[in-house]
């Protein structure tokens, strides 16, 4: 997303998470096995993790030299 | 609150007073991230608990409360980037409706939070008028500690933000110079991260 606006990029990452979130609820009450369901919701979580720090928490900035 | 404070008014400690602003401000954010490190292992090992203690077993939960709450904190965390970015780009009124949207959508989830505690059907001790069975308690207490421990994070944080927009809105901050919005933020922003893990492990894995 380099092309994009500061305010636009973090409107589309927090839609992205919240059709994920929506998308983990309805997996969860979805699906019978245990196992997939705990794989599925461990997999979606770790992306959002990844959505939040990156995007969110800009983790980045901690290893790149520039203002705020 | 004293990381807040100092950056408020410009000043810095006397030594890091030979380093780059640049520099500082990449030195305080390397030491929040190892803060948020070490609170990561307490919310992590009450996490392994929950699963050590019950496996995937669940009680019932509300399950409607649990998506409307983690939207609310999502939500949250949309507004408290919305006030960073402002703030990036010299938007002062902007960035004030974004902390006061946060602030309110944090308490929203407190005060849900609180509610969910008020109709749970799990409690901490064995009760015969309410036939619980042990695994019942052992939930209960595992529920409790974990969005328990959550919450004193949601409320502190609810804190610190009330505590930058009061700052913010008396002229402090600038363009740039904000680590004071941009560290309470990223605050907000990890206690998000906590649910992210907490909400399926406590609302989702039994289905």
């Amino acid at each position: 997303m380099p092309t994009m606006g500061a305010f636009q990029k973090g409107y589309l990452v927090a839609v992205i998470l919240a059709i994920m979130t929506i998308l983990e609820y309805l997996f969860a009450v979805g699906v019978s096995s245990t196992e997939v369901r705990f794989a599925g919701l461990a997999i979606t979580a770790l992306a959002k993790v990844y959505f939040i720090a990156y995007y969110f928490m800009h983790i980045y900035r901690c290893w790149r030299e520039e203002a705020h | 609150m004293a990381v807040i404070a100092a950056h408020g008014h410009g000043v810095e400690s006397h030594g890091a007073s030979h380093m780059s602003p640049e520099k500082r401000l990449r030195v305080n954010r390397v030491g929040l991230w190892l803060f948020f490190f070490s609170e990561s292992i307490i919310f992590g090992l009450l996490f392994t608990s929950r699963f050590f203690l019950l496996g995937t077993h669940q009680e019932h939960v509300d399950q409607f409360l649990g998506l409307v709450i983690t939207i609310v904190l999502l939500a949250s965390s949309v507004t408290a980037y919305t006030a960073e970015t402002a703030m990036e780009k010299g938007n002062r009124k902007l960035a004030q409706w974004a902390l006061l949207g946060t602030i309110l959508l944090g308490v929203v989830f407190a005060v849900g939070v609180g509610f969910e505690w008020s109709v749970a059907e799990f409690g901490l001790k064995l009760s015969e008028e309410h036939h619980q069975e042990p695994q019942n308690v052992v939930f209960g207490t595992v529920f409790f500690t974990m969005t328990g421990l959550h919450a004193a994070h949601v409320v502190s944080g609810v804190g610190m933000l009330v505590l930058a927009f009061i700052m913010l809105s008396r002229g402090h901050f600038s363009k740039e110079s904000h680590w004071g919005i941009s560290s309470t933020i990223m605050y907000w922003h990890f206690v998000d991260v906590v649910w992210v893990f907490y909400y399926p492990a406590l609302y989702l894995v039994a289905g």
